[in-house]
């Protein structure tokens, strides 16, 4: 495994951590809005 | 103006949407700082690697230059010793009564001493080179340089050398006195071949120019620039 597979798998790492947090906000805030709506 | 501004942020932060994507433009700055990051540190890690790499083959050219250097003085002590016979038979020192006295006068067209460059270190050092593209060293680019032309002219020299060696070997092959000259004796005709004839001082005249000249002289540019070079490695190899 050289350096730049190293790279790689921390690049994955960051996108699905990214990922998730970004579907689990967005879940998040249209929950709020239906709340907020009823 | 700026309460203008104040307002206007005001709004978009109201928005929830606007918030979102506020938030998401800064997790994938984030993620791309975090990418880059650690691309430097790879790269600052492939350069350390490379750096290590190429001082060990420094190390081995270093030795190669040594091993050259510490080749070249015998046998340019040899092509001195031959200079000082050839001289004396180019200018008629001796004749076919003296020419006994000097044992080494009959051979002076048949001796040969060939110059090997060790390249194992040039080689690592080229092939590093092939690989690794990322910067212009001027050491890496001097040794290269110097390698380059010293060996294609030292095989060159050796090649040209031998063959005259052989030619002349050949030539006495084909004279009735062969066996004797081989074995030491010193018979009359070879008294005359050695001591008089213009044949043999036309061919160690040639074997002086081609040999105890050039040859010797390409051996010395070697052995000199391989010291300019140990030095110049040495100044690196301290420095690192």
């Amino acid at each position: 495994m050289n350096g730049f597979d190293i790279v790689l798998v921390i690049a994955i790492i960051l996108f699905a951590r990214l990922g998730v947090r970004l579907v689990s906000r967005y879940i998040k805030m249209k929950q709020e809005r239906k709340d907020e709506n009823e | 103006m700026i309460s203008i501004f104040r307002k206007i942020r005001k709004k978009f932060f109201s928005n929830k949407l606007s918030s979102y994507l506020l938030y998401a433009i800064g997790e994938i700055v984030l993620v791309m700082i975090g990418i880059l990051l650690a691309l430097q540190v790879n790269n600052w890690n492939e350069e350390r690697k490379q750096n290590i790499q190429l001082k060990s083959i420094l190390k081995k050219v270093r030795i190669d230059l040594v091993a050259d250097t510490l080749r070249a003085k015998p046998i340019l002590q040899f092509y001195d010793s031959i200079n000082k016979y050839s001289t004396k038979v180019i200018n008629k020192d001796y004749d076919a009564k003296t020419i006994q006295s000097c044992l080494l006068c009959r051979s002076l067209t048949t001796l040969y001493q060939p110059f090997v460059v060790q390249d194992k270190g040039y080689n690592m050092l080229k092939n590093f080179e092939e690989l690794e593209t990322r910067k212009n060293d001027s050491l890496q680019n001097t040794i290269l340089q110097f390698y380059k032309q010293m060996t294609d002219m030292l095989d060159q020299s050796n090649e040209f050398v031998k063959s005259e060696t052989l030619k002349n070997l050949d030539y006495f092959k084909s004279q009735p006195w062969f066996v004797d000259w081989m074995q030491g004796r010193f018979t009359e005709d070879m008294k005359d071949y050695f001591g008089e004839s213009v044949d043999y001082r036309n061919r160690v005249a040639s074997n002086f120019i081609l040999a105890s000249q050039n040859h010797a002289n390409f051996i010395k540019a070697h052995r000199d620039n391989a010291v300019e070079l140990i030095n110049q490695i040495d100044d690196r190899l301290e420095s690192n």
